[in-house]
């Protein structure tokens, strides 16, 4: 896995990329809890480069999502790869995560 | 060993009527094949004999342990004895395996000394039937697959073709060397063959044994489960305020989830032990007869 971030304004913008399998995703989970251990602010996970996600990546997400909403910032999720909009569409997080068709809506 | 499949629970009650059901094809089964094999010499026919041998003792066990297993957990086996279908597998695998080796064993010391193959007949009929049955079965599943998309009819469907192909590939072994037993080459038709069929044992105790070790190592559940896991919490997302982990395993034919999530610590027990409640019975709904724990918590755990 390669996962690169940025900050962009308020935001903290995560890119990861690749396959993102169970072993991946437990280094993606440490990676993002010790972002948002950091910082306090919104994030934006850029997903346009994910060509699969296991289960325990969309556990890091929704883990993610809902440490952001305790503390009253965002977690939106940018650029939706074909499979991951089908695995958001199939474990329902499409009605409870802010996703954005683009990294600009994202941000604004 | 288990009939049930990762992907599909099945309720305690509904698992033991289908072993029953595959019992009873099991043992029609070998009682046609141990027939066929038991008037030829056939090295073909008695390595299927052996290969649905240990098929229906992997299914008779899991009936047996399924039956024991449903028993409520002693003082001593508080978790109850789920652990023990894993272990009965193990050894099926050992079994199946040793008759493997001595089929191949066979089959090598056949191509040394060839043997005229006689006694064929019924044998070459079993498998003829067999086949037309499994390419019934998949050609069925293939037209259902045009109307509807189903990942489980399309796996049916392979799985049924590649019996089918088994089967009629046995039966064509055993017919050309029938029909050309004047021809030498023809004696080591079923030598061949019957290391085909080796391959398919071990391929099934491969099978068993994989899915058997991961269980006793405690492997978390498959991505489909995990899935629906993952459904229910995003469902009742706002029940909870942090999600910590999600441990799962398998134990025998029972399917244990603990949800590790915290709760704003302003909440009152009564609410908080609310809130578990629904977040509970949504992944029950989703997972009958799964074993569910929901612990507060206001860390990650470290693994047991």
């Amino acid at each position: 896995m390669q996962m690169t971030h940025r900050q962009e304004g308020e935001f903290l913008v995560i890119t990861p990329s690749g396959r993102m399998d169970a072993l991946v995703s437990q280094q993606l989970e440490e990676a993002v809890n010790k972002l948002l251990q950091d910082g306090s602010g919104s994030i934006v996970f850029d997903c346009s480069d994910i060509s699969y996600a296991s289960s325990a990546t969309l556990r890091v997400f929704l883990a993610a999502a809902k440490r952001a909403k305790t503390r009253g910032s965002h977690c939106r999720f940018a650029s939706l790869t074909k499979p991951l909009q089908e695995l958001f569409e199939i474990s329902g997080f499409n009605n409870v995560l802010e996703i954005h068709e683009g990294l600009e809506s994202a941000l604004a | 060993m288990k009939t049930g499949g990762k992907t599909s629970p099945l309720k305690p009650g509904e698992r033991e009527r289908s072993l029953a059901i595959a019992l009873a094809f099991c043992l029609v089964d070998v009682l046609l094949m141990g027939t066929a094999a038991f008037h030829s010499n056939s090295l073909t026919i008695l390595s299927d004999f052996l290969k649905e041998l240990g098929d229906t003792t992997a299914v008779l066990a899991a009936f047996i342990t399924v039956r024991a297993v449903r028993r409520a957990p002693s003082h001593r086996f508080t978790y109850g004895i789920g652990k023990l279908e894993n272990l009965v597998s193990m050894s099926i695998v050992v079994l199946m395996t040793g008759a493997a080796i001595a089929i191949a064993v066979q089959a090598f010391y056949h191509f040394r000394h060839p043997v005229i193959p006689h006694g064929t007949v019924p044998g070459i009929f079993i498998f003829a039937v067999y086949a037309f049955i499994a390419f019934s079965i998949s050609l069925r599943n293939h037209r259902l697959l045009k109307s509807q998309h189903s990942p489980i009819i399309a796996s049916q469907a392979k799985l049924w073709f590649s019996k089918g192909s088994f089967d009629a590939l046995m039966a064509l072994s055993l017919t050309v060397a029938l029909i050309c037993r004047d021809q030498a080459w023809s004696l080591y038709l079923d030598p061949l063959a019957s290391l085909v069929g080796v391959a398919f044992m071990l391929h099934s105790a491969w099978a068993i044994a994989t899915e058997s070790v991961g269980d006793l190592l405690d492997v978390a559940l498959g991505e489909t489960m995990q899935m629906r896991i993952l459904r229910c919490l995003a469902e009742r997302f706002d029940d909870y305020d942090l999600l910590h982990k999600i441990r799962t395993r398998r134990s025998g034919p029972r399917v244990y989830v603990e949800l590790f999530l915290e709760f704003d610590p302003k909440q009152t027990m009564e609410e908080v032990r609310e809130r578990i409640e629904r977040i509970r019975f949504s992944v029950a709904d989703a997972m009958p007869g799964a074993d569910i724990t929901v612990t507060p918590s206001n860390e990650t755990p470290l693994p047991s």
